[in-house]
């Protein structure tokens, strides 16, 4: 860096306007540092309780900041926006609300019998294990022994091994991470962390004491460890989506405890969660240990029929030997049929893979026994007061056990009929099979088969499968239908099919795949189970895919802190609403009093404006652009006649200015020859501001010291905003910016937005989009970095202006994503 | 309790860093060994495996993160602990989803390095 | 109306309360940023005892991040003080300076022996503590002049004067002492209809200095009521104390947040020069004294030690013979 001489103090000579910029610098960095806070803020409460205090002293920081930046800004406005003080003492309040009525969190046991008194609360010992406990209550001779590790172990066991805060790293952005590779390669890591992890001795020594004493009744004992998770209602079932470990030796017990634990981490597991928008702070797990019996059959019953609940029917699946591989679906049960009633009677049998019968047994399960747990399902269900879901065992000398039991959901389908005009010409390509979930669906075939990437399969497709694998969870969100050849009805696939409500036919016969060979779209119609080829209903299709993308639009998180911090309710500016008493969260303020300060600052609306103008000069540049630079410290020396950009010695306005004058950039200005004979409205429009500006506010500013730089742009209907403190150290080098489009059409803002997102998320952002403002920051990073990072913003800025173009479909936003990334930009032009 | 002494390598392109460490680390009895050059500190790696590596993230020649990638793929069981010059939350995710044990970042005290160490060796022995 | 002039004007509309309060916070983050400072000197000065492995790159970032926080101090101070902030931002401009040549520099004294990290390292602690060139003032004393014009400031005739009728005006009195308490964050909402009494506030350190005067009797603890007026300010919240006098021939200040969790916890306290410091707080403060008067204050402070030293001062400041120098 070359060295001017030393001179004179004060070369700011006009003090009210270096105060006045120190003023905008200083509301605008605490912007940042807010923004970096909120975004920290929301990881961490996916992990921590509100009152912790590593939650609670930010919050605390972040609304004293917020009154800081409000003092700013109405000394920057001459007191323009006096009503935020009362908002943000209004924050402060409820906060202190909010945190004064806090939780201790007692001394919890880590390892607790089954059936201890002391067991009780579902929090501590998870659903699985408190469903066994009631189960207990009422029939005793039912349910084995067994001991639960509790969630007070399991945080233990992350607080030990330091895991906390590298899970909370390695998990933060997963919900918006499209790269599946990066998914998987990080809860690999969650899970190989876990499994390594060292285990209190404390809790070990428990676990063998339980355990041993089991011993005791139970010689010669296999154990199964199993997951009992915790999920604040009932309405989730989790089913499938932790690992068991069966017939375990006493001396292995400790690695399937870690193994089952490092199960909360595969990818569909964390996939559901993420989908479901539970918070890890809320789902911790319990793990519960049992001491297996060497099952003559297993399976499952469900004390009602899903399909027609006032039927009076209960179905019970079973298996020789153990029920795991059949509710994970990979071996088919036989299915029975049980009228319930004061005498219930086997009315149907459906053999595994063949035809239901009325009559019959198989040679594993006596008719008699079907009855007795139809009786034992159906009198549990009347002690819980609701349907149930149980899983069974039978031993060899024939006694029945329960091995888990939960609420079955019953779901309201949205669709129970098939309406519309069917054309009354076409046969369906395939009939029957079991209806899982009903509804109507059209879309693009997908045949997957076992060795397929589960990330292959479109957005909107209709899949075909031959078992219904519990993985295929992590595809229900967002297809359209699915397809299974063969299947149980009571595993687990089927009851997360339910739960994301996408229709589905089970059992559709081997000839599916042959049958369906070759077509491109397939209309379903799970309720009557039949399957079209091509488009058969219109406007299904946009439902389905409106579905899909409500689903995946993740509603807005609530509570009371989300409401007071994090929520954003000011989302258009230009709305007559956005005022200071509209705020109502520590985010819209800061969203508020950012907006308010650069409109301050570049006169636009605002009557404050002084002093700029005449403070500026005009870059000199063939690139059809206009810029006013404001010169702080002389970074522009005054023997400069022309202000050329070379002449202006700021470091992160030549890193932003290497950017947007890279040569492989499309300007479209560069068609100004077909253009001429154009309307000039239509050049202003689509060739982006560049006729001259006739107000003040049509100006573009950039300021500049040498290591810093605030720049606004205004082209066509956009806007953008770069400010940035770039310098050899590193602690507050920054790079903010800040974008809103204007004009087009909502779905091109939204676009446009998430474009914009997708990039700087990929180039280490943090990013903050709410409608179509777009605010990022990439802060602490050394020199070189935050430089690349400005190059690359103003790579973005000249690209922006053509978005509206190119990114004419959701599936545009990816594409043009990778030309970006890749540099290509002749794609933009 | 006597354990074995851990073999522990350092790489840095930075002179201080290789200097101040080794003494440090030895005073508990392990045996290290320090490398300003990425290459010769693999190659000797490839010879006999380490361990803990110590490792730089940023150097001229050659990334930490490689040297990780190598380190692990030779040996699955070695600690990788990586060095920064700054902490940013991006570093360290990429770090430990690379399968580093954790990081440190300078300035940093050997004491404070050291006890990194005690949790991974930890770990090894379990 | 300049916007100046606008800053000088605090206290004379309706809004003087939440103005006031305000100030309040400004000041303590002014405080902050200067501790801050101060940590930054002191985490230099550890580095450079020599166990420390370190790059250049730390002591670049060092020099950045004095640079930056002086900096936020003197805005801080541009806004408490308007007057001065001109000065204070021209000397503010001489140290940028000196730290960009820092910067560019090589450093001095070629020795090979010590590593060209620890020897710039030393050179930037020069910068901070001063040297015996006389053309040079270093981060600290320009740091003290600082001080020097917020608290003139703050304590001026005109601002106290200023308080007291604004006090006066809302009510603020307590009933059952001699002593103006203001809930930073509530009151400026609205202020009280009703007498407020010592009791009605959560706050930590206010209940901790009024905990061991008057024989545990908060009738006779703390200055003594009177019906008209009051010489002392007490603005608190859960964690926070700001104590001031409203006495001119008294100048006392105190400072603290007591969290208990924040890092920054800290007592800060201010009193003319012929206060008698030494009878009104206990050891272990760091104490400087200067013409215009004396500072004294501690940073790595516990809260539970915050609280204790609360005490004894109230009950120094509060006891008779303090009090007949008042």
């Amino acid at each position: 860096m070359a060295m001017k001489p030393e001179k004179p103090a004060g070369f700011e000579k006009d003090y009210q306007f270096r105060f006045r910029y120190e003023t905008l610098r200083s509301l605008l960095n605490k912007n940042g540092g807010a923004l970096q806070i909120l975004s920290d803020l929301e990881a961490d409460l996916n992990h921590m309780r509100h009152y912790d205090k590593r939650v609670r002293r930010p919050i605390q920081r972040l609304i004293t900041e917020s009154l800081l930046m409000a003092q700013e800004l109405n000394l920057m406005t001459g007191d323009h926006y006096t009503d935020l003080y009362e908002v943000i003492f209004q924050l402060r309040n409820k906060a202190d609300q909010l945190f004064s009525g806090c939780r201790p969190d007692k001394d919890q046991p880590f390892v607790l019998g089954l059936f201890e008194e002391i067991g009780s609360d579902p929090f501590l010992i998870g659903g699985k294990a408190f469903g066994l406990r009631m189960l207990h209550q009422y029939f005793k001779d039912l349910v084995l022994p067994g001991f639960v590790a509790t969630t007070a172990a399991y945080h233990r066991m992350i607080e030990d091994n330091e895991l906390h805060d590298r899970i909370r790293i390695l998990l933060n952005n997963l919900d918006v991470t499209e790269d599946p590779a990066q998914f998987q390669s990080r809860t690999r890591t969650i899970r190989k962390m876990i499994q390594e992890a060292v285990v209190a001795s404390e809790i070990e020594t428990a676990i063998m004491e339980q355990a041993r004493a089991l011993e005791q009744q139970f010689p010669d004992i296999l154990w199964a460890v199993r997951s009992s998770a915790v999920s604040e209602d009932g309405a989730h079932s989790f089913a499938g989506q932790f690992d068991s470990e069966l017939q375990i030796k006493t001396e292995n017990l400790l690695t399937a405890y870690r193994h089952v634990l490092a199960s909360r981490f595969t990818d569909r597991a964390v996939k559901y969660r993420i989908h479901h928008q539970f918070r890890e702070v809320d789902t911790p797990m319990a793990v519960l240990f049992m001491p297996m019996v060497a099952p003559a059959a297993a399976g499952v019953s469900y004390t009602n029929d899903l399909k027609d609940p006032a039927a009076g029917v209960l179905e019970i699946s079973a298996v020789p030997g153990l029920a795991n591989r059949m509710v994970k679906g990979e071996v088919p049960a036989d299915t029975f049929r049980v009228a319930k009633g004061s005498s219930p009677k086997i009315i149907r049998i459906i053999p595994a893979g063949g035809e239901a019968e009325e009559v019959g047994s198989v040679d594993y399960l006596s008719n008699e026994k079907v009855i007795e747990i139809a009786r034992l399902g159906m009198e549990a269900a009347d002690k819980f007061g609701y349907e149930l879901d149980v899983e069974w065992a039978m031993d060899k000398t024939g006694k029945i056990y329960f091995l888990q039991a939960r609420q079955l959901n019953i779901v309201r389908p949205d669709e129970m009929m098939a309406k519309a005009s069917e054309r009354k010409d076409s046969l369906p390509v395939l009939e029957g099979g079991m209806t899982i979930f009903p509804g109507r669906a059209e879309g693009p075939l997908k045949i997957l088969k076992p060795e397929d990437q589960l990330t292959d399969v479109p957005e909107g497709a209709i899949v075909l499968v031959d078992q219904p694998r519990p993985e295929l969870a992590s595809i229900l969100p967002k297809i359209a239908a699915l397809l299974v050849v063969e299947g149980n009805p009571v595993g687990h696939l089927a009851t997360l099919v339910r739960e994301f409500a996408v229709p589905c036919i089970f059992r559709l016969g081997k000839n599916a795949a042959f049958l369906l060979a070759g077509k491109n779209i397939i209309s379903v119609n799970a309720t009557k189970r039949t399957v079209y080829a091509g488009i058969r209903w219109p406007g299904i299709r946009e439902r389905v895919l409106a579905r899909i993308a409500d689903g995946n639009r993740h509603p807005k998180k609530s509570g009371p802190l989300y409401d007071l911090v994090l929520g954003l309710n000011l989302i258009d500016p230009d709305a007559a609403s956005f005022k200071a008493k509209s705020c109502r969260s520590v985010h819209d303020t800061l969203r508020f009093m950012h907006e308010m300060s650069v409109r301050s600052m570049f006169g636009f609306g605002d009557k404050q404006n002084r002093g700029w103008h005449k403070k500026s000069r005009k870059l000199v540049t063939e690139l059809p652009v206009k810029f006013q630079i404001i010169d702080l410290d002389q970074s522009v020396s005054e023997k400069v006649k022309k202000v050329v950009p070379e002449s202006v010695e700021s470091i992160p306005f030549q890193a932003l200015w290497r950017g947007v004058s890279d040569n492989r950039l499309v300007w479209p200005e560069r068609w100004e020859n077909a253009m001429r004979g154009m309307p000039s409205d239509f050049k202003e429009t689509v060739l982006g501001g560049d006729r001259g500006p006739r107000r003040p506010s049509d100006k573009n500013y950039a300021i500049v010291a040498r290591d810093y730089m605030n720049l606004n742009a205004r082209f066509a209907y956009h806007y953008a905003m770069v400010d940035a403190m770039v310098g050899p150290g590193t602690e507050h080098n920054h790079v903010h910016f800040r974008f809103r489009g204007g004009g087009a059409g909502e779905e091109n803002k939204q676009r446009r937005a998430r474009f914009l997102e997708r990039i700087l998320r990929e180039t280490g952002f943090g990013v903050d989009r709410s409608g179509d403002l777009v605010t990022a920051w990439f802060r602490r990073y050394p020199q070189t970095d935050s430089e690349n990072a400005l190059e690359l913003l103003g790579h973005l800025i000249v690209c922006a202006r053509q978005l509206d173009a190119v990114l004419k479909t959701d599936a545009a936003i990816k594409l043009y994503g990778e030309y970006f990334l890749s540099q290509r930009f002749d794609m933009f032009g | 309790m006597s354990e074995q002494p851990l073999k522990i390598m350092v790489i840095d392109d930075e002179n201080i860093v290789g200097k101040r460490l080794k003494p440090a680390l030895e005073k508990t009895g392990d045996i290290v060994e320090t490398f300003e050059e990425g290459e010769k500190a693999l190659a000797r790696f490839d010879e006999s495996p380490f361990d803990i590596v110590v490792t730089d993230i940023r150097m001229e020649k050659i990334d930490g993160i490689e040297i990780l990638e190598h380190i692990l793929a030779k040996s699955g069981r070695t600690k990788v602990i990586i060095i920064t010059g700054y902490a940013t939350v991006e570093i360290a995710r990429e770090a430990l989803s690379k399968g580093a044990f954790d990081f440190i970042a300078k300035p940093f005290k050997p004491a404070d390095l050291r006890a990194i160490i005690e949790r991974a060796s930890k770990e090894l022995r379990s | 109306m300049s916007l100046l002039d606008k800053l000088k004007k605090i206290g004379h509309r309706e809004t003087g309360i939440r103005d006031f309060c305000i100030q309040t916070i400004r000041f303590k983050k002014f405080l902050e940023n200067a501790r801050a400072l101060l940590d930054l000197f002191a985490d230099g000065r550890e580095k450079v005892l020599g166990e420390y492995i370190f790059d250049r790159h730390y002591v670049v970032t060092l020099i950045d991040s004095v640079v930056d926080r002086l900096g936020r101090m003197v805005y801080d101070a541009s806004v408490l003080v308007p007057e001065s902030g001109e000065e204070l931002y021209a000397a503010y401009d001489r140290h940028k300076l000196a730290a960009r040549n820092l910067i560019g520099s090589t450093p001095s004294a070629a020795d090979d022996a010590v590593d060209p990290e620890y020897r710039l390292l030393s050179d930037v602690l020069k910068w901070f503590q001063g040297t015996e060139n006389t053309g040079n003032i270093s981060v600290m004393e320009f740091m003290r002049q600082t001080f020097f014009h917020v608290i003139q400031g703050l304590e001026s005739n005109d601002a106290m004067t200023r308080n007291q009728a604004l006090f006066d005006k809302n009510g603020l009195h307590a009933s059952d002492m001699g002593i103006y308490v203001i809930d930073l964050w509530k009151d400026a909402l609205s202020p009280p209809s009703e007498n407020r009494s010592i009791r009605d506030f959560n706050s930590i350190p206010l209940r901790h200095l009024f905990m061991d005067s008057g024989n545990g009797d908060l009738e006779k603890a703390g200055p003594k009521a009177n019906q008209h007026t009051a010489a002392w300010v007490a603005a608190v919240s859960e964690y926070q104390l700001s104590l001031t006098t409203l006495k001119p021939n008294f100048r006392f200040r105190l400072e603290t947040l007591a969290s208990g969790y924040e890092p920054s916890d800290f007592i800060f306290i201010f009193a003319g020069p012929n206060a008698p410091l030494d009878k009104i707080i206990p050891d272990g403060f760091h104490v400087e004294r200067t013409n215009y008067g004396q500072f004294a204050w501690s940073l790595s402070i516990t809260a539970k030690t915050i609280e204790d030293t609360l005490m004894i001062i109230g009950r120094n400041l509060f006891d008779e013979s303090v009090r007949r120098m008042q």
